[in-house]
């Protein structure tokens, strides 16, 4: 939590969300947390799941943004438990 | 496999099950239950080729040849039309009649009376007996005020009667704070509303019967809770105040209705794609302006006009015209879209409000 409150608003989070429009395109959302620890959307992103493509979204994201400087953390979700 | 014990040959149903009675017609002789040994089924193999007898009795009905013989046959109809009542189609000869209704409320009630005016029937369908029941607890000038019932457990037909749906008041049922200190949950959940079931035996059964869809009776427990009330005169009471104005049923959702004006206005607004959110505030300025009281919740919209998840995905077919219009309006708004090699378009990239100001650069 200290290390939270110290990068604060650098931290970024991106994650897509299945089947949210009738184009099968999937909406991801770049979201960080405000200096009040408010959620705040900065971009999104309708796309494809393919690595070229999210290699794409923050490629223009650092491009619109002049975002420098990356580390990424990538988060492996388990699938959802099957019955 | 048998049971070693068994000694009889194994036993048989010789009963007719449900899906047998599909391959049988019944003719009426005598409609009352009692009788019902009496009825003849004929089978349909019988009916595609009729004995012989059955044959010369189908020359009777023969469509006329003529112009005069045609009065005569429509004569002869218009005289069996008004001896015979006419009856739903769905009308089978199992279904109890009304008298049979009348002779078992006489023993089951024990002088009590449903309460006065309330529509017992006929009805065609039971949407229709519904309606009639919900609309008549509805007002505030009857049944002693207003309330709402709802469907509650259903019971399909049978060999001797037809289909049944047990109506209750909407406080029936055990309060969720009796149940949860039955069974105390871990989550708390601040916001929740306190429940409206006071655990009310106000309940009756409707069912299919030959006339249509009628109110019977009402359960036992139901009979047993007016019999220790106060008022002695109904078979049927509330354990709980019911509105008495037309304002205090502002306050209950099942009571609030959406006056037919705005409904038609509603429902006109909704085919044409609006969500449930910009319907309702279309509906506040339409009653505002014809001066009519605002008796509306968002939430009441969203259960009557609201769209299922299923049809309410995003639809982005103009987002490029959006986000050019978007980007006109505002510089900072920017965005980018990939097409494809065939023209399609693959992948949008689009800032937010504010996006681009807010302490990433």
């Amino acid at each position: 939590m200290q290390l939270w409150n110290e990068i604060g608003n650098r931290v970024l989070m991106y994650d897509t969300k299945h089947g949210t429009n009738k184009f099968g395109l999937n909406l991801g959302c770049f979201t960080t947390i405000d200096s009040a620890g408010k959620s705040r959307v900065l971009a999104a992103t309708f796309l494809y799941e393919s690595e070229e493509s999210f290699d794409w979204a923050f490629k223009k994201f650092s491009f619109f943004l002049e975002v420098t400087h990356w580390f990424y953390l990538q988060m492996e979700l388990s699938p959802w438990p099957t019955r | 496999m048998n049971s070693p014990t068994r000694r009889s040959p194994k036993r048989r149903n010789t009963q007719t099950s449900p899906g047998h009675r599909s391959q049988l017609i019944g003719v009426v002789v005598n409609q009352s239950p009692t009788n019902v040994e009496l009825q003849k089924t004929v089978e349909i193999d019988e009916l595609i080729n009729p004995p012989p007898n059955l044959r010369e009795s189908k020359s009777e009905i023969d469509p006329p040849q003529n112009l005069r013989e045609l009065d005569s046959h429509a004569t002869s109809l218009q005289t069996l039309l008004k001896d015979e009542p006419i009856l739903p189609k769905s009308i089978s000869s199992h279904y109890r009649s009304h008298a049979d209704i009348a002779l078992t409320n006489a023993k089951i009630l024990k002088g009590l009376s449903f309460p006065h005016g309330m529509p017992l029937g006929p009805y065609k369908t039971f949407e229709e007996i519904f309606s009639k029941i919900n609309d008549w607890a509805k007002d505030v000038n009857t049944g002693g005020g207003s309330f709402s019932i709802v469907k509650n457990s259903k019971n399909a037909a049978t060999a001797q009667r037809g289909a049944a749906r047990l109506l209750t008041c909407s406080c029936a049922g055990t309060s969720r704070s009796k149940l949860h200190s039955l069974h105390p949950l871990d989550v708390s959940r601040p916001n929740q509303k306190p429940s409206i079931k006071t655990d009310c035996k106000w309940a009756i059964y409707v069912e299919e019967l030959m006339e249509g869809w009628m109110v019977t009776h009402p359960p036992e427990s139901s009979i047993h809770a007016a019999e220790m009330s106060e008022n002695n005169e109904l078979c049927i009471v509330h354990n709980h105040d019911l509105c008495k104005t037309e304002a205090s049923k502002i306050l209950y959702s099942n009571l609030r209705e959406i006056p037919e004006m705005v409904d038609n206005y509603a429902n006109f607004l909704k085919k044409g794609g609006m969500s449930s959110s910009m319907i309702y505030h279309a509906l506040v300025q339409e009653c505002l302006e014809k001066d009519v009281d605002v008796t509306i919740t968002p939430q009441d919209i969203r259960n009557k006009y609201g769209s299922p998840a299923s049809e309410s995905i995003l639809d982005c077919t103009n987002l490029h015209v959006y986000l050019m219009q978007r980007l006109s309006s505002d510089p900072s708004l920017e965005y980018d879209i990939y097409i494809d090699e065939s023209g399609k378009m693959e992948r949008i990239f689009l800032l937010y409000n504010n996006g681009c100001n807010f302490g990433m650069k």
